[in-house]
Order: C-alpha cells, then sequence, then structure tokens
C-alpha cells in the first residue's frame, strides 16, 4: 500500500523551468539530463553573474546552485537571485559534494532553501521537487489572499470614509487631525451645526483599531449627524449612542470619547468625557490653560444605561479648545518611553512658533518618536477662538425651499415629570419640517421656541435667577443648581402653543406660558422691563421677531414671528 | 510567560496573573486562563502587580472576565494590585465603578 503511494507520487509530472547553476561543463550535463527526464525545461549558467542575469530575463522556477565557481559563487547568487524574485517564491537548491556543517549552514543562510549532494540521484531530487511545488502552491495561495484583503479592505475603508470620515458638516469650523495606526482609524471625528448654529464635536476611540474597531463608527454617525440636527441636546445624543453600541457590540468592545457642544448664543461649552484624555481649554490671553475637564464617566456601550456627567462652562474669548486620543500621550520614543502628559504640556505652551496647537503637538511628537512604529491611533481636533471670528455660516448652510401656505396649529403641555424626561423642541422640529417650513424660518423658530422654553423651564419652573451666570464661577454654579432642581422637581408646568397663518400675513404666533410666578408686575407693566428681560436669550429672541410681550405677572410670552421665505 | 493562571480549590481562588504588556496580543492566553476551568463558587481575581501597561483592549478583557464571571456564578471579580499607571487608565475609563479594585 505504502509502497503504490510513493510511486504514484514520484509517478507525478513536474513542471517548470529550472536553471542549473554549475562551473563544470559535465555536472551541468548530468543534472540537466535529470532534470529534462523528469519534466524540467533547463537553462545553464556557468557562474553565479551568469545565473543572475538569466535569472532577470526568464521566468525561471526553481534553481539548481553550486557552491564555488569564478566571477561570483553560489552563496552571492542566491542571495542576489532571492532578492531579485521577492514577493515571489523560487526555490534555490545547493548541489554539493561538501557535508562539512559550515559550509551547509552557510548555504542555508544565504537563502538558500535545501541541500541535494552530489552525485545526484533521480528520485531524491523528483522528490524535492514536488515538495517544493507544494510549498509554491502554499505560497501563491497565501498571496492572492493577501491580496484579495488588501482589496476588500480598501473598497471598504472608501464605503467607510464616505460615511463617516469625510461629512462632518461643521469641520470648517475646526481642526482636525486623524493619524491611524492601520487602514481603517478607531478613532472618529464628527461635527454638525443644531439648527440655532450651535456646535457638536464628538471624537470617539473605539477598542483597538483596524476593522474591528470601525464598525461601530457607522451607527454612531447616523446618531450623531441626524439628532443634532433635529436639535437634540447633547445629553440626549449621548445616551441613545450608548444604547445602540450596548446592543450592536460584543462584550468587551466600547467607545470612550469627548463630546463638546459649543453654544455661540449662551457663549457656553457643555462637555463630556467619557475615558479620554483630559480636554483642555487654553486662553491665548491669559496665556495658559484655563480649564482641564477629566474623564467622569464610563465609555459608551458597555452599561444599558450610564450616568452622563456632562459639564457646561462659560465659552470666553481666546479659548482655544483642544481634544486629544489616548494615542498621544501614550506615543512611545524608539527606547519604549512614553510621550506622557508633561511633554503634552510643553507643546501646548509652546505654541507660538507654530500655526496651531495640533502643529505644535504633533512637531514635539514627531521629534520624540523619531519614526517609531505607531501602535495606537492618533487624534487631535482643536476649537479655535470662534468667538472672535465673524460668523459667517448662519447664511451657507440655509438652502431655498418650497413656499408654505395654509394654516395650522400645534400646542403641547408638560408638567414636572415629562419635563424631567423630554425635551420638545426636536419633535417641534420635525413637525416644521413636515410641513415644508423653510429650513431658514425653521432654524430661527428653534432659537425662538428653545430660548423661550429654557426660559420659561430654567426662571418660571425652577425659579432660577440667571444674574448668577454674570460670573465664570457663577455660571457653573447655575448649571449645577440647574441640574440639581431639575432633579428634586416635583411642580409646575409648561405650555408652548405655536400658530401658523400662511393666508394672510404668513406669520407664526407663538405663546410659551409656565407655572411660575414670572417677573415682578411692576417692571413687566412699565416698558423699561425689556432690560429686566433675563440674559441674552430674550433680547436676542426679540430681535428676531415682528414683536415680543409678555403678560402682566410675566409668567406667559407671546411672541410674532413672519417668514422670511 | 506574560500570563499565567492559578486554581486553588482549596481557598476557592482562581487567580490570573498578567505580567508586563496588558495588550490585544495577550487575548487568547487571557480566554484560554478562565474559559474551560469551572468556577462556579471561586472567587476571580486578577493580579496586576507585575503588569506596567494596560491599553482599551485590556479593558475590553477585563470587562469579558466580568461577563464570565457573572454567567457562571463566580463569586466575584476582584482586581489585584494595579501599578499607579495602571490605576490611572482604570480611573481614566471610570472602571473603578464597575470593578472590585484592592490595593
Amino acid at each position: 500500500m505504502f509502497e503504490v503511494d510513493t510511486l504514484s507520487f514520484l509517478n507525478k509530472a513536474v513542471k517548470g523551468t529550472a536553471l542549473v547553476v554549475d562551473d563544470t561543463r559535465i555536472n551541468r550535463l548530468l543534472l540537466g539530463k535529470i532534470l529534462g527526464d523528469i519534466g524540467y525545461q533547463v537553462v545553464f549558467a556557468e557562474n553565479g553573474q551568469e545565473a543572475v542575469e538569466l535569472f532577470q530575463q526568464q521566468d525561471i522556477d526553481i534553481v539548481f546552485m553550486d557552491v564555488l565557481m569564478p566571477v561570483m559563487d553560489g552563496y552571492q547568487a542566491t542571495a542576489e537571485i532571492k532578492r531579485l524574485s521577492t514577493p515571489k517564491f523560487t526555490p534555490v537548491l545547493f548541489v554539493t559534494a561538501q557535508n562539512e556543517v559550515d559550509a551547509l549552514v552557510k548555504c542555508i543562510a544565504c537563502g538558500g532553501d535545501d541541500i541535494l549532494f552530489k552525485p545526484v540521484h533521480q528520485a531524491v531530487l523528483k522528490a524535492k521537487a514536488l515538495g517544493f511545488e507544494r510549498t509554491k502552491a502554499i505560497y501563491s495561495e497565501i498571496s492572492r489572499l493577501h491580496n484579495q484583503l488588501q482589496e476588500e479592505e480598501e473598497l471598504a475603508e472608501r464605503v467607510f470614509s464616505s460615511a463617516v470620515a469625510n461629512s462632518h458638516c461643521a469641520d470648517q469650523e475646526l481642526l482636525v487631525s486623524l493619524d491611524s495606526a492601520s487602514t481603517f482609524s478607531g478613532d472618529v471625528v464628527f461635527a454638525e451645526y443644531r439648527p440655532n448654529g450651535d456646535i457638536h464635536v464628538l471624537l470617539g476611540d473605539f477598542t483597538g483599531h483596524g476593522l474591528r474597531a470601525a464598525i461601530g463608527a457607522m451607527p454612531v454617525a447616523d446618531i450623531f449627524r441626524g439628532m443634532t440636527r433635529k436639535g437634540y441636546t447633547g445629553e440626549a445624543i449621548l445616551r441613545q449612542i450608548n444604547r445602540r453600541l450596548h446592543r450592536l457590540l460584543p462584550t468587551g468592545m466600547f467607545m470612550a470619547g469627548i463630546f463638546v457642544e459649543l453654544s455661540l448664543q449662551q457663549k457656553s461649552l457643555t462637555v463630556w468625557n467619557g475615558g479620554m484624555p483630559e480636554l483642555v481649554v487654553y486662553n491665548t490671553q491669559q496665556q495658559g490653560i484655563r480649564e482641564r475637564l477629566r474623564s467622569e464617566s464610563l465609555p459608551l456601550g458597555i452599561q444599558n444605561e450610564v450616568e452622563l456627567k456632562l459639564k457646561t462652562l462659560p465659552w470666553l474669548p481666546y479659548d482655544h479648545v483642544v481634544l486629544l486620543s489616548d494615542g498621544v500621550t501614550e506615543a512611545l520614543s524608539a527606547s519604549g518611553e512614553m510621550f506622557g502628559e508633561q511633554r503634552l504640556v510643553n507643546a501646548i505652551a509652546n505654541k507660538a512658533a507654530h500655526p496651531s496647537f495640533i502643529a505644535s503637538i504633533q512637531h514635539e511628537l514627531q521629534l520624540f518618536c523619531m519614526g517609531t512604529e505607531q501602535l495606537d491611533d492618533i487624534s487631535m481636533v482643536e476649537i479655535p477662538d470662534l468667538l472672535n471670528r465673524p460668523n459667517q455660516q448662519s447664511t451657507d448652510i440655509y438652502k431655498t425651499g418650497p413656499l408654505v401656505a395654509g394654516q395650522w396649529s400645534w400646542s403641547l403641555k408638560l408638567d414636572a415629570t415629562s419635563l424631567k424626561k423630554f425635551t420638545p423642541i426636536p419633535l417641534l422640529m420635525t413637525t416644521l419640517q413636515e410641513l415644508s417650513v423653510h429650513q431658514t424660518d425653521r432654524n430661527i423658530l428653534f432659537t425662538v421656541v428653545s430660548e423661550l422654553f429654557n426660559n420659561a423651564f430654567e426662571h418660571g419652573v425652577l425659579g432660577l435667577d440667571s444674574a448668577i451666570k454674570t460670573s465664570a464661577s457663577g455660571f457653573e454654579e447655575y448649571y449645577r443648581k440647574r441640574k440639581h432642581r431639575a432633579k428634586q422637581l416635583t411642580d409646575g408646568a409648561v405650555s408652548i402653543a405655536i400658530e401658523f397663518d400662511g393666508k394672510q400675513a404668513r406669520q407664526f404666533t407663538i405663546k410659551v406660558a409656565d407655572s411660575g410666578n414670572g417677573f415682578e408686575a411692576s417692571l413687566a407693566a412699565e416698558k423699561s422691563a425689556k432690560q429686566q428681560y433675563s440674559g441674552r436669550g430674550l433680547r436676542l429672541v426679540e430681535s428676531l421677531c415682528e414683536s415680543m410681550e409678555f403678560n402682566l405677572q410675566g409668567n406667559c410670552v407671546t411672541a410674532v414671528y413672519r417668514c422670511q421665505h | 510567560m506574560s500570563i499565567s493562571s492559578q486554581l486553588d480549590q482549596d481557598s476557592g481562588q482562581l487567580i490570573i496573573s498578567v505580567a508586563g504588556r496588558f495588550d490585544y496580543s495577550l487575548h487568547r492566553d487571557f480566554r484560554a486562563c478562565y474559559e474551560h476551568v469551572s468556577v462556579e463558587g471561586i472567587q476571580l481575581i486578577l493580579d496586576l502587580s507585575s503588569a506596567d501597561y494596560m491599553d482599551s483592549s485590556a479593558l475590553g478583557m477585563m470587562l469579558l472576565l466580568k461577563e464570565h464571571a457573572e454567567k457562571s456564578q463566580a463569586l466575584a471579580l476582584t482586581i489585584r494590585k494595579p501599578s499607579p499607571a495602571i490605576l490611572k487608565i482604570l480611573e481614566i475609563a471610570n472602571f473603578d465603578k464597575l470593578l472590585k479594585i484592592e490595593n
């Protein structure tokens, strides 16, 4: 049985072209005859130099190499042939009479694949040749699979980029640097406008990197963009992302991230940090780091419901906000040392010599790493001093749409329990969109209604005094109190009613009432009451509307907005 | 070996120890430490006293171990003696709220 198998193996035909390299004519003829008999086309070279030249000119499948030859010996020629044949596999077999250990080791060390001893036995030679054909087949299969994998990864990368990476709507406001360790980055950056021009930014870092890490990015992109455009708040968006990732990702995979809401009207920054390095706010007027916001929450996707700790702070002129992934501080130098926080702080302090904080950090990183292999994705986002820049986007993002006619009204009343759970603005925005209200009008209505609603909720229902917000420490105090009181809330209500008259005046009448005590009657009665309106919000509403009036008690406001489109 | 495990039936503890860099390259060996071990009623301990660095994949592996402990009714999962560098990573990710860490 065994014998039959051996015979059938040796009866297989070998294929291809063999190159025989030997300086002795008789050796060439002998080996050539055997190779010809077992099925090879044979070509000859008299020394290493000739062999290399022939190898470059012809397709050679296997090489039989003598050791000692004039001009160029077998070791040198083999090294050269191996260099030329990569990434293909061309077996080189040394044919030698020597059997000293040193010489044998040298044959393999210079790139040879096997050794045959003179005199060469036909069956041994054929068996070895067939063995190498097997190895070659494995080699080419691996190389085919490798190419296929690369092609698929490139295709996936293109799909992924168009869905995730290359479409941050608000990215012209930001400086973004994404430097991934492989084709796919596990880090993602999204930026999008809310309907009132506020900007949401999210820097996310998925567990690990590569394709594994990138799969969570698509749903995050969809939720982030869709909900931001509809006017949802950061907290609602993060909750939704958390739920989706929890459902989608296997245990052990999650997304650390930093989220920032930049409110141009409130002049505030609302930040959430879940498992990322500190967010840094650097003020170029004060020439120093003004705020560092440490991670206070779990990353997203680990638990179904997660406690999100969002912090609101004032946004000052000359503020530059820097968001980083851990790839920055954990970048390694050639000696295995980590970049660390001190070097990062130094890079931030040395910004003056560079056009941006990112450029300064990149410069430091480059000097430190000196071409060491990058192990993790390195991502940075810088929000420049937007408050000192004329804001042009407000006109750019509006598109034209069909005109609305007809009449309709929409109203909603929320009690304390509902107010704790629900923000009515996104619902209203969806309604306005369905009713084909032009985007410009929708964005203005978003601002008007959200300002009036926040005013009713914060001052009317929660009884907060906006005078606290005038100082920086008071600002934080205000948002702490807001959170605390909202949690404790048991009584109170807010109602919103919107009427649209598209036939006559083409105007919206917005009425927002709350259960609070309102302004003091004496103040509201006077014309100068306008100056007493809490905060910038109401002044903004007044500037956008035809009219805005409070009732005598001050807990019900009616604003009239006339359509521009 | 940068990862090892020891099951002590008498004390009722399975101690998994990681040394050096705790990252994705260990995930197979890490899983092998507990996957085919009956841990019902056993206390799981992840000893990190000899680990000097950990990445987010390691955090993921801890979550998998925690899930395994819960599913297979092990007593508890305790992270033992993390170095200051590792403790900092655990704190940044707020894993100190999720796992029992003892020094």
